[in-house]
Order: structure tokens, then C-alpha cells, then sequence
């Protein structure tokens, strides 16, 4: 009988097995057995082993260091001389749950037919303390890939929604099934203050009155749960409130409630909230936390940063006439980039307090991400303390750290392999390992020699032709024409506008399908330089020009056909 | 006495984790010092320590490491205070309810307003910040001290100043719940309807809770109703806890909101706008009603055509506790003009019309004993004029609270922003010109670029 079970068992898997390889569209495993030989290990947990060789088996970490035996039947991956990082782990975002679709339901939702607006259903206020992430996960999400493909392996997800979207759970960006994603579910509360449309709580005060008030009744509920545990003769049964009921881990300081703060006022809303209620807080997808730096580490609260940063500002040339900005111009620029320099180094501030923090990428377009960690680091954050942000503080903040973060033993089988240190500008992810899952990334093409923002090796677009453009200045339109010649990534060309003669465009530089170029015109004896940032796809053109402290003003245009 | 002494001791250790706001000392010297309560005293100085007026007199000496600002041929009167203001607020209106009463302004303050430096810069230390007036019973509202420059809301708040709660008569509510979406209050009646009502259901929660405290030490079964924070409120409002603020044009109703308060207890009320204060001042004066109107604003909507600049005046003589109020981050500027309008319509002596902006306010908020005058053992919030406050030639100097100046005239940086925006620029005068190259006196600073984007 048992031997009979055990055969249909092993069938089971099989079958199992077979379907999950016809699945796996990335690399068809034909063994979970795989070895990565002379690499350059940074495990994570300080230093660095080189020469070493990594050895992944069934989805976990099963030996990592010199000298180790590759056994019989694994399959050697192509890694040579490459730099193995654990996986990051993204501390909070929403990857994995898609975005719902532009929506239709909008004046649905401003203007809610047959609903009291004092007094709405949960569902349109945002109270969904009790909504989960596992029910709202899709392997098709196509933020799963893009994330991966940057070196983040896991996520911290949470749901999507208003004021109390849901609980989140710590994922693992893989998987042939929304199941097989999950580590850990329901490692959290999440809280912003986001307003409902048209009904109740839909300003800022009533998010925070309804947010305290669910709180107490959650308390009081929470007692009343335990009264009735204790001796239920003669008292009244405890209503069954989903809602409130999702508090109770909180309120047993089971749960953190994460709270999106971005700004300095969200910050000290959030932490005069939490100072009345007591309940353990997460800050969360902070930007401006170097105001609250030393309350933040009295208090030892967790901390995890926006990876969100401002629009790039690009350094001024050293021929730049300064003189010619007017003076008060010149103090609100000064002031701008103060803010923007703060902004930047957030991240450094924190970690030359040794206040620990992890680092979230919810709201950050996936383009921006390599090019803003690496500014991160740039404005004086350590790659040490970058990649702790990215690894080890994450995995212990969200209660995982046997599972995920270094590259070590026991560990799940999650890695980022360069064939440059990660954090030098002109690295290449190569390969990514997510839960034993081996995704290979191209090298870059010999052709272009230049790579994207995110490291991705691209080719350089076809610009060559004749184009037409649009400058949009608000009331006003100026056109031109830009005719470019192409030599791989090298571009040259003239420009002329209604405005202006035709002159030769400086600088250009094509980097995939950003076309930057600049163009120095004599107005009357004064130089002004115009520079341009354009998307090249297929035959249309898109993006912006700007002038000196004028501005920056939209461009588009097409290519005239041949 | 040792236990005494440790408990001292912690105390002393604890002080400095209190948040506190800060306080400052100064010696104002040898101003024209109008304390409003206590007559106009010449050439003489104010000492401020610790945030608190401790000596007015002739010829103080200056105590050790306490700064002198020389107020000579300067006029010192108390810090203005605003009884209607919608500044330093992300958010005045929760509009989807008749009865909002569970909000509160507290919580929505905005440190980072840089209308709370314009308001400095008019001699203003105190604003009521608050709710709208779109519903019956709006949100909790709070009295802030102008601490410009922190980043923390709850800094601005001004700690023990009594609660105070928003509600509104007539058009305002009718039109958003009652023509808006088909809710009661669609007409005047309605608007007392809900008031009745709420205080009603309260009155019920009240004793629900009452029934539970008297019983839960003893029966172990009972249980608590369930907590409603729009009801707390309510509750702590017929305790006499909270002080009604309520928006009022007409007469009639401010007459109905008078009974509706006798019938349920409430004696803490002061109406806002009242254009018709004037019909009813005898009435207002008898309940102890204080009012709070406008110099000279009306017509704006239908209830509000029946309006005097009289109106300070007239409640002012019948005994009710007058001020003046902005409701308007541009009137607040200068709320000294329009206390000295009473002065042209009603004849009010200098300290009437300047009490309608200090220390009737102050009653009003119910803080007349901390702020509002110039008297010993009051906050150190001061006002100092070039020219007397209800001259037209009036300058704001400096503006002081709790000791600290927050305004000085003689170092008013031209960007008084707490945060910038790190992506977007502002546009100046200059660059908002551009393209309008009729201006002949801005030549040759745009025009170059001008000409780029102007098609000829």
C-alpha cells in the first residue's frame, strides 16, 4: 500500500515537473542543481571571497567559498571571473499585484451613485486593513521581470488602495504560480494618508480621524474578544468585523503598521499618531528624513527610504556664463538645489548617524532605479551601506534573515551576477537567480558601445533622416528641422527653427534611444544654448529642450519619410 | 523629603524629552506701549523672560543676558489675533457629511505655509485655524501660535487653549448636502434639524456610557458602546468642554442657534461673520454670545446682502464681545486697517477698535487670560508698529511670541520658504514677462530668448 503511494506520489511530481519545465519560457531547467565557478562572492556579510564558486541546489544556497567540489550533474553556469551579489530585496512596493486599469469607474468614484458619502462602504473609503496581497498577486505582472532583471530578487509587496490597502507579504520575484511567490504572508499593516473621492474620510483630517477611531474600536473589540474567551456565559457574542479584526496583530505588537511618509509633515503626523496609539511603526518610503534624523534614531524607529529621487539635474559646463542669470534667479536656484542635494543625500545622511534603513523603489520607474542607487551612493552613501540596504536590513526588518539576504549556506538561492562590481556605472547584470530560477541577461551588443540608465545594454536607435519638430512654449509654438547622420551611436547634424539660423548640433550623444544634443545660437550678441532630450521611437521624436533658468519647454516631432 | 528631591531630580532630567515650544526673554525699551486692557503708557518698557511679560515700567534694567530691542518713537500693542483664519491648513472642508464633528484641524496644519510669514508680517502671533463652513457641525478647529520656521505641526499648536468646533447656518450646508446630494439640510429648518439631532443621539451615547461605567466593576458581562469619535465630540461640546465657533449671516437663524443651545445646555458659543449681528446684539449680549464679523465684507451670496460696516460698532456698544476676523490670508495682512474702519463707521475709541483684534478674540477663543493684552504674567506675544496700528501710515516692525521674533521688518529675507522644491522652478516676474515685449523698462533682460519662441 505505502509502496504503492509512494509511486503515484513520485508520478504526481513528475507530471508536476514536466508541466512546470514547459512553462519556464527563461531557461528550461533540466537539473536544480547549478554551480557558479571562479566568481567573486560579496556574500553580504562583510568582505568579499574571490576566486570562489557558488553551488545552488532545489532552490536553496547548498555551499558558497574556495576549493568546493562541483558534484556530478549540475550544470555549470557561465560566470567566470563575474561578481555574485545576494539578491536585493525591494522593502516595499507593489510589484507583483498589476495596476488596476485606467479607469473608466472614475466618475464612479466621485460622484458614488445610491451611497451616503458620510457614511460609505469600506471599500470606497479605503478601509482594507483586512485585504491581503497573496489574494491580489499575478506571475504576469510585468513589473516582476523589470525589477528582477535590476537585481532585486524579493520583494516586501503590499496592496494597492487608499488609506488601509492591506496587509503585505514578502515575495519572491518567481515563480511558475502566484503560491509558489510567496515566503511570507501577512508581515504587515499598510497605512497612508490617502483620501477616499467623494466620500468619507476624503480630506486629510478625516483620514486620520477614521484611522485613530478604527484603532480604538479595534482595542475595544480586541477586549471584548478576550472577555468572551475567558467566560462567555452571559455575555454578548463579539461581532465579527473583518475590518477591526485585521488590527488585532497590531495591537498584540505582532504587526507593524508601515506608514507611507514621504514628506517632512506626513513624518511627524505619522510619529504624533503613533505616539498616541502605541503601536510598533515602520516609516515608510521616507524622502525627507534628515529633518527628523535624530528623532528617528532616539526612537529607534525602522526606516525605510523612497527610492524615489528628483528629476536628474545635469552639473552645469564650466563654459557657462553665470553673470548672465539674474540674482534672483540665481537665490531660488541656490535654494532648489539645496533641496535637491538633500534629497539626494537622505540616504548618506542617515547612515553617518548609524541610523539603519532599508530601501523601497515603490513610485520609482524601473529605468530610474541602477542610475538613482548609484546617485544615492554618489552624494556619500557607501556601497557597503548601500547593499546592507538593499539585502540585510530589509530581510531583518520584514523578519527573514534565515531566508534571504546574504549569500550563505541555507540561504534561498537568490543572487545578482555583474561582470562589474554592481555599482560601477558601466556594470551588466548578467544573470539573476531568484528561488533556484536562473534568468540570463544579454551583454551588450558590441555595436553600441554606450548602456541605458539601468545598465541595460541597448542598441543604438536609427536616427538618421530628416525631422520636424514642435517646440511648445505655453501660447506660443516654434517649429523646426533637425537633420541627422548616423554612424553607430555617433551622431551629428543641423538644426533650424523659425526663430533661429541653421546651426550644427554639439554634443550629441545616443544612448539607446535618448538622443541628447545642444545647439549655441547668437540672439543679438548674446550666446543662449538650447539643450535638447529627445526619445527616439521609430519614426517619432518626443521629449523636451531647455533654456537656461527659462525653463524647460515639450518637444515632439516626426521623421519626414524618405 | 530625600523621595521628594529624587522626584525633582527626574523631573529636571525629563524636561528636556518634552517637546517644549520655545521661549525667549527680551527687554522691549521705551516704546508707546498700548496694552489695550490698561490704557496707553509713553516711553515705556516691557520685559519679556522665559516667554512671559513679567515687568512693564519706566527705565527697567536690563537683566543679565537678556536682549534690548529699542522701541522708541514705536508703537508696542499685543500680538493680533485672527479668530477666523483658513491659513496654515492642507485641507478646510470634510464635505461628505451634514456632521463632521469627529474631524479635527489639528491634524491637518501646515508648518510649511508661507502664509503664516505674511500674517507675521501684519503683527499677527495667534490664528483660529478653521474647519469650513460646508457642513451643520464641521471639524474641531485649533488655536495656533505663529511659530513660523518648524517643521513639526503640532509646534504650532498653542498647548491648553480650550477646544473649539466649527458649525454653520444657512446657505453653505443647504447647498452642499441638501441641493448637492438630496440630504437634509435642504432648507433653514433643516439646518436645526441636524444640530437637534446630533446633540440628541450624543445625549444617548452619553448615558450608554454612563450605564456601562456604573456597571462594569460589577458585572462582568457588560460591555462598553461601541467608541465613536464623531459623538465624543459631540458629548465633550454638551459638557461645556468645547467652545462653538458657528459661520452666521441672518438674524433669524442666529436666534434659532441660541435656542437650540439653550435647550440642550450649551452657554460657550461666538458666531462668525454674523452680517445681522446687528438685528439681534441685545439678544447675543443677554446669552453671553461673542461675535465675530467682518469690517466691511458682504454681497458675496444672497443671505449676506443685509450688511452694515456698522456692525462692530453696534454689537460692541450692546456689550457683546467683538472682533474683527480675516478668514482670508490677504485681509489678515493687515487686520489693523480693518479694526480702524470701526473708527470711521461707529466711532470706537482706539481701545474699542483694538481690542476687536486682541483681546476680544482672545475671549472669544477663550485664551483672554494668556494672550491679548499687555499685562504681567500674560505670554510674550507683542506687535511693534512704526506709527500707531490704526494709522494708515502703520508699519509693522517686528513680530514677537513667547519672547522670540518671528518678523523683523529690518531682516525680511526676500525667500521666506521653510522647504523648496528640489525640481521646479519658480517663475519670476521676469521670466512670467516673457513674451509680452511691450514692457519697454524689462529691454534686454528677456527680450533675447523672447525671440526664439515668438513667431514674427
Amino acid at each position: 500500500m505505502n509502496k504503492y503511494l509512494s509511486t503515484l506520489a513520485a508520478l504526481l511530481l513528475l507530471v508536476l515537473n514536466m508541466q512546470a519545465q514547459s512553462i519556464d519560457d527563461i531557461l528550461k531547467p533540466v537539473t536544480r542543481t547549478y554551480a557558479l565557478k571562479n566568481v567573486v562572492v560579496v556574500p553580504g556579510t562583510g568582505g568579499m571571497i574571490e576566486g570562489a564558486t557558488v553551488i545552488i541546489k532545489n532552490g536553496l544556497i547548498h555551499a558558497v567559498g574556495k576549493d568546493i567540489d562541483i558534484p556530478a550533474g549540475a550544470q555549470v553556469l557561465e560566470t567566470d571571473s563575474m561578481y555574485v551579489y545576494p539578491g536585493f530585496i525591494d522593502a516595499l512596493s507593489h510589484v507583483g499585484i498589476p495596476a488596476p486599469k485606467q479607469d473608466n469607474s472614475r466618475s464612479r468614484f466621485s460622484r458614488p451613485q445610491g451611497v451616503d458619502p458620510g457614511n460609505p462602504p469600506r471599500e470606497l473609503a479605503g478601509v482594507m486593513p483586512d485585504a491581503k496581497t497573496v489574494d491580489k498577486l499575478s506571475v504576469k505582472d510585468s513589473e516582476i521581470a523589470a525589477l528582477r532583471k535590476l537585481g532585486f530578487t524579493a520583494a516586501h509587496s503590499v496592496p494597492r488602495g487608499m488609506m488601509l490597502p492591506g496587509k503585505g507579504a514578502v515575495i519572491v520575484l518567481a515563480g511558475e504560480t502566484e503560491r509558489d511567490m510567496i515566503i511570507m504572508e501577512d508581515v504587515s499593516m499598510f497605512m497612508q494618508f490617502a483620501n477616499a473621492r467623494g466620500v468619507f474620510p476624503s480630506t486629510l483630517m478625516g483620514v486620520t480621524d477614521k484611522f485613530k477611531e478604527l484603532y480604538k474600536q479595534a482595542m475595544q473589540l480586541h477586549a471584548h474578544h478576550k472577555a468572551f474567551k475567558n467566560n462567555p456565559a452571559g455575555m454578548t457574542r463579539p461581532e465579527n468585523d473583518p475590518a477591526l479584526e485585521a488590527f488585532f496583530p497590531v495591537i498584540e505588537g505582532e504587526q507593524h503598521i508601515y506608514f507611507h511618509t514621504p514628506g517632512v509633515k506626513d513624518l511627524y503626523r505619522a510619529m504624533n499618531i503613533q505616539k498616541e496609539l502605541g503601536f510598533k511603526m515602520v516609516l515608510t518610503n521616507v524622502k525627507q528624513g534628515w529633518y527628523l534624523a535624530d528623532q528617528i534614531k532616539g526612537q529607534s524607529m525602522p526606516l525605510i527610504l523612497s527610492l524615489d529621487l528628483p528629476k536628474e539635474i545635469k552639473e552645469k559646463k564650466e563654459d557657462d556664463k553665470e553673470e548672465e542669470v539674474d540674482e534672483e534667479v540665481q537665490m531660488l536656484t541656490k535654494r532648489k538645489m539645496e533641496a535637491y542635494n538633500n534629497h539626494l543625500g537622505q540616504a548618506a545622511a542617515m547612515a553617518s548617524k548609524d541610523i539603519p534603513f532599508s530601501i523601497a523603489t515603490v513610485g520609482t520607474k524601473a529605468k530610474d532605479i541602477r542610475g538613482n542607487l548609484n546617485r544615492m551612493i554618489k552624494a556619500g552613501l557607501s556601497e557597503e551601506q548601500m547593499l546592507a540596504a538593499l539585502t540585510t536590513e530589509p530581510a531583518k526588518l520584514l523578519g527573514v534573515s534565515d531566508l534571504l539576504g546574504t549569500v550563505e549556506k541555507g540561504k534561498i538561492a537568490n543572487l545578482v551576477i555583474t561582470d562589474k562590481p554592481y555599482f560601477e556605472e558601466k556594470s551588466n547584470i548578467r544573470m539573476v537567480i531568484a528561488d533556484g530560477h536562473v534568468f540570463k541577461y544579454d551583454a551588450p551588443k558590441k555595436k553600441a558601445k554606450k548602456t541605458g540608465a539601468d545598465g541595460e545594454a541597448v542598441e543604438a536607435a536609427a536616427v538618421a533622416g530628416d525631422w520636424t519638430f514642435t517646440i511648445d512654449v505655453p501660447g506660443q509654438t516654434t517649429d523646426g528641422t533637425l537633420t541627422l547622420s548616423q554612424d553607430g551611436s555617433e551622431v551629428s547634424g543641423k538644426m533650424k527653427t523659425s526663430q533661429t539660423p541653421e546651426k550644427d548640433i554639439e554634443g550629441a550623444e545616443l544612448i539607446g534611444n535618448t538622443l541628447t544634443f545642444s545647439i549655441t545660437t547668437d540672439i543679438q550678441g548674446q550666446a543662449i544654448t538650447l539643450e535638447f532630450e529627445l526619445e527616439i521611437d521609430g519614426d517619432k521624436l518626443d521629449g523636451d529642450v531647455s533654456v537656461g533658468e527659462f525653463g524647460s519647454f515639450e518637444v515632439t516631432g516626426s521623421k519626414k519619410p524618405n | 523629603m530625600k523621595h521628594i528631591i529624587q522626584t525633582f531630580l527626574l523631573l529636571l532630567l525629563a524636561m528636556p524629552l518634552l517637546a517644549q515650544p520655545q521661549v525667549g526673554s527680551m527687554l522691549i525699551k521705551n516704546g508707546t506701549v498700548i496694552t489695550v486692557t490698561k490704557g496707553t503708557l509713553e516711553n515705556t518698557d516691557v520685559l519679556i523672560r522665559d516667554g512671559k511679560i513679567t515687568r512693564i515700567g519706566k527705565n527697567l534694567r536690563t537683566p543679565k543676558g537678556v536682549t534690548e530691542i529699542d522701541a522708541t518713537g514705536m508703537h508696542v500693542m499685543p500680538g493680533i489675533i485672527d479668530a477666523h483664519s483658513h491659513s496654515a491648513l492642507d485641507a478646510v472642508n470634510e464635505p461628505t457629511n451634514p456632521v463632521t464633528a469627529e474631524v479635527f484641524m489639528g491634524d491637518a496644519i501646515d508648518p510649511l505655509s508661507v502664509g503664516i510669514y505674511r500674517a507675521l508680517a501684519g503683527g499677527v502671533t495667534s490664528i483660529h485655524a478653521m474647519h469650513g463652513s460646508a457642513n451643520a457641525i464641521g471639524g474641531e478647529c485649533e488655536t495656533l501660535k505663529l511659530r513660523y520656521g518648524t517643521y513639526n505641526p503640532d509646534d504650532l499648536k498653542m498647548k491648553g487653549a480650550p477646544r473649539t468646533i466649527k458649525f454653520a447656518l444657512g446657505e453653505n450646508p443647504m447647498r452642499v448636502h441638501g441641493e448637492g446630494r438630496g440630504l437634509q439640510p435642504r432648507t433653514r429648518m433643516g439646518v436645526e434639524q441636524v444640530f437637534r439631532r446630533a446633540f440628541s443621539e450624543a445625549k444617548e451615547y452619553m448615558k450608554a456610557k454612563a450605564d456601562y461605567a456604573a456597571k462594569k466593576d460589577s458585572d462582568p458581562t457588560a460591555l462598553p458602546p461601541q467608541f465613536n469619535s464623531r459623538m465624543e465630540t459631540l458629548a465633550s461640546i454638551l459638557e461645556g468642554d468645547i467652545i462653538i465657533h458657528c459661520h452666521s449671516y441672518r438674524a433669524d437663524e442666529i436666534y434659532m442657534l441660541l435656542n437650540v443651545c439653550r435647550d440642550f445646555g450649551i452657554t460657550k458659543l461666538c458666531f462668525q461673520h454674523v452680517n445681522e449681528g446687528f438685528k439681534v446684539a441685545p439678544e447675543l449680549a443677554e446669552f453671553g454670545a461673542g461675535a465675530s464679523v467682518f469690517a466691511d465684507w458682504w454681497a458675496y451670496k444672497f443671505e449676506v446682502y443685509y450688511s452694515t460696516a456698522y456692525n462692530a460698532a453696534i454689537l460692541t456698544k450692546n456689550g457683546v464681545t467683538t472682533s474683527i476676523n480675516s478668514d482670508s490670508g490677504e485681509l489678515i495682512r493687515h487686520l489693523y486697517h480693518e479694526a480702524g474702519k470701526t473708527q470711521r463707521y461707529g466711532g470706537l475709541t482706539d481701545d474699542e477698535a483694538l481690542a476687536l483684534i486682541t483681546i476680544n478674540p482672545a475671549k472669544q477663543l477663550g485664551i483672554g487670560d494668556r494672550i491679548g493684552s499687555i499685562e504681567e504674567g500674560k505670554e510674550g506675544d507683542i506687535a511693534i508698529f512704526q506709527g500707531h496700528p490704526l494709522s494708515v501710515y502703520a508699519i509693522p516692525m517686528k513680530t514677537i511670541i513667547d519672547g522670540i521674533v518671528y518678523f523683523d521688518r529690518e531682516n525680511d529675507e526676500a525667500d521666506q520658504r521653510l522647504q523648496a522644491d528640489p525640481e521646479q522652478d519658480i517663475p519670476t516676474f521676469r521670466m512670467g514677462e516673457r513674451g509680452h515685449h511691450v514692457d519697454a523698462c524689462m529691454e534686454g533682460a528677456y527680450q533675447n530668448v523672447q525671440h526664439l519662441f515668438h513667431k514674427h
